[in-house]
């Protein structure tokens, strides 16, 4: 159904780079520069063995303001400074920074095809730029294939109908669907030290015994607890189920009896085992108000 | 009750018409003034009387001062409806009261219903993961099936045996029998349930008169009382509930009615129970006490719930085959059991019954009400 993302890690000395030359990503329709930005990042960063809190700036190209908020809550890196497409990409950090790629969707050499994805570099403040960690991801399809013009206007037509504002869709009000950004994009949970009960999302005071709790992260593959094959759900998710038939929603079950629930991508219903690892990824979820909300999907670990 | 279905006439209409056959259906001295105060349950019937729909209902009643009010709970409204008006009489405060129950779902089209069908879980957690209410029953059921074996199969039993039961039901949305095979072989909706392991949209609306027993003596020789009201709640989402193959709102529901009753669930003789999915008749077996947990599947498959079995489970048809307007379903169930108590239930009847137990659970199980009635 969907294509395989490429993982592209380069070696600490090479500067960064764009998906291989020549190549089109024609990516689903909850996949985006955001997206991969977000992961693109959080790989830089890892293998830069770096805090995420500790990023002084982000420089970010090619990408609207959308995605720059949704990486700052995504990496939890409040006391960014942030400079848009800065003139000097490539140049020397001034500090501890992230620098992001993330080109928006067009079409090139004439192929019809979209492609998104991003690469990230971590760099060091030095008179000589210092690459810590640089990662890069994108969707991969290595030539163009019969229909995928038309795969392409389908994805588009379904994106369109997703914006438009949906009859009936559950109307959850912006303000309330950004107070829990954080929760989403980090997978934030409530761990009380007293009862060792979990909560996501987190809650300042225990549920269950009264104390106050502290913050985790639960960005860490989980097991899989209960899925279903949806034929029939939420009226914000029919452009997926136009577009690409039932999908499939799974619980996840992590420590502390926290359990959290989401689309599980490229699965087989009917290959799933109780118990299998997935990890948490970071997607567009649904529209409203001709605006796409993302939140937490999941993949099987380590794809 | 006015008759269950795909209904043309109006929210007023089916109110009015179930309001007058239950005043009619009391046996002497009854007259609508006696009537103080009114509780009717509904989810809101695609919104566009959200507001004052207590008075809507007194008004189409032809009790037009009698205060009155919407009580909602998603699918648990009417029995939740029945409970406040018990505590209200319990209370001395009222001696007669109305309860009543009205949705009309089917004048609404498809993505309007899914809209009404799918705000009473968890809309910011559970819904904007992909999940309306066939989903996460079928989370429960997926979850049943690793846990203990249930099957695909068992799940059809519930199916078949309720539109059995529909078939004696003059007033059920269905009153076909079905099949095994034809049941297994529908199509998916939210794997595993399929087609005909999920209730369908259904107009209909359901009248019950409470009184005090002063006043009960005086008004039949035959009453049917209550004898016990539990209710509890439990997390929106089904998957932040400690058990997702048990609903905790249906185990303490039961038993803080059946302690009040002062009987346990081996004197109930007939139930009506929340089957708006075939699991969850299945998971109300077991959390009611009539079988083991685990159990269900087995249990659904053996006999035991058909009329003729140990204890029979919605004679009426259940939601499956009756209908299920949102409602209305609290109070539905209660008439049924009216009829039961009273061997007044023609075709479907359980021989002697004296002793029932009505289940009405609102959503996937954040809400529960649960009554024993006994003649």
């Amino acid at each position: 159904m969907a294509q395989v993302l490429g993982r592209l890690v380069f070696p600490a000395d090479v500067a960064t780079g764009a998906a291989g030359a020549g190549t089109v990503g024609v990516c689903d329709l909850d996949e985006d520069a955001a997206t991969f930005a977000v992961e693109a990042a959080r790989a830089a960063i890892a293998q830069a063995a770096v805090e995420p809190a500790s990023i002084q700036r982000i420089v970010v190209h090619g990408a609207g303001a959308g995605t720059v908020s949704t990486l700052q809550t995504a990496l939890g890196t409040a006391a960014t400074q942030v400079v848009e497409n800065a003139p000097d990409p490539g140049g020397p950090g001034s500090c501890l920074e992230i620098e992001i790629h993330a080109p928006r969707a067009g079409k090139r050499d004439g192929v019809i095809g979209r492609q998104a994805g991003a690469t990230a570099t971590v760099k060091t403040p030095a008179a000589r730029p210092t690459i810590r960690g640089a990662a890069a991801r994108t969707p991969t399809q290595t030539a163009p294939v019969v229909g995928t013009a038309d795969r392409f206007e389908r994805l588009v037509k379904a994106e369109e109908e997703a914006l438009r504002s949906v009859p009936m869709g559950a109307h959850i009000p912006k303000a309330t669907w950004d107070a829990s950004l954080e929760a989403r994009y980090r997978l934030l949970a409530s761990l009380c030290d007293t009862c060792q009960a979990g909560h996501h999302p987190p809650l300042p005071i225990c549920p269950v015994c009264g104390n106050a709790t502290r913050t985790i992260s639960l960005w860490k593959p989980g097991r899989l607890y209960s899925w279903t094959s949806v034929a029939s759900g939420p009226t914000e998710f029919d452009p997926w189920l136009n577009t690409w038939g039932e999908y499939v929603v799974a619980v996840v079950e992590y420590e502390h009896g926290i359990r959290v629930a989401g689309i599980l991508r490229d699965a087989d219903p009917n290959r799933l085992v109780a118990g299998e690892m997935v990890e948490p990824i970071l997607r567009r979820v649904f529209a409203q108000e001709g605006a796409w909300r993302y939140g937490v999907k999941f993949r099987h670990a380590g794809t | 009750m006015s008759p269950f279905g795909d209904r043309k006439e109006t929210p007023r209409a089916l109110f009015a018409a179930a309001v007058s056959e239950c005043f009619e259906s009391v046996d002497r001295d009854f007259e609508p003034k006696m009537v103080k105060e009114a509780w009717i349950g509904n989810l809101g019937m695609g919104g566009y009387q959200l507001g004052n729909l207590g008075t809507l209902g007194v008004e189409a009643a032809g009790l037009q001062t009698v205060p009155a009010r919407r009580v909602e709970n998603a699918c648990a409204s009417s029995g939740y409806a029945l409970r406040d008006a018990y505590l209200a009489i319990r209370s001395g405060a009222v001696d007669v009261a109305l309860v009543g129950g009205l949705e009309k779902m089917n004048d609404l089209s498809r993505a309007h219903q899914r809209y009404w069908l799918g705000v009473s879980g968890d809309t910011e957690w559970e819904r904007s993961a992909g999940l309306t209410f066939p989903g996460t029953y079928a989370l429960m059921a997926r979850r049943h099936m690793i846990e203990y074996g249930t099957t695909q199969e068992h799940l059809a039993h519930v199916a078949v045996k309720n539109h059995a039961n529909g078939s004696k039901n003059p007033k059920a949305q269905f009153q076909k029998a079905i099949t095994l095979e034809k049941a297994m072989a529908s199509a998916n909706v939210c794997a595993p349930l399929r087609l005909f392991d999920c209730c369908s949209t259904t107009d209909g609306a359901a009248a019950l008169v409470l009184a005090s027993e002063r006043v009960a003596k005086r008004l039949t020789d035959a009453p049917v009382w209550i004898r016990g009201s539990g209710a509890a709640s439990d997390a929106l989402a089904v998957f932040r509930r400690d058990s997702m193959t048990r609903l905790d709102a249906t185990r303490r529901a039961s038993e803080a009615a059946l302690k009040e009753s002062g009987r346990t669930i081996r004197d109930v003789q007939v139930a009506e129970v929340h089957d708006c999915f075939t699991i969850a008749e299945i998971l109300a077996l077991e959390d009611l006490g009539f079988c083991k947990k685990g159990e269900g599947g087995p249990y659904a498959a053996s006999g035991a719930t058909a009329i003729g079995g140990r204890t029979p489970v919605n004679p009426s048809g259940g939601l499956k085959a009756k209908g299920h307007p949102l409602g209305a379903t609290g109070a539905a169930q209660a008439y049924e059991l009216f009829l039961q108590l009273r061997n007044e239930a023609g075709a479907r009847q359980v021989a002697g019954a004296r002793v029932g137990l009505a289940h009405n659970v609102g959503g996937s199980g954040a809400s529960c009400a649960v009554h024993v009635l006994e003649a």
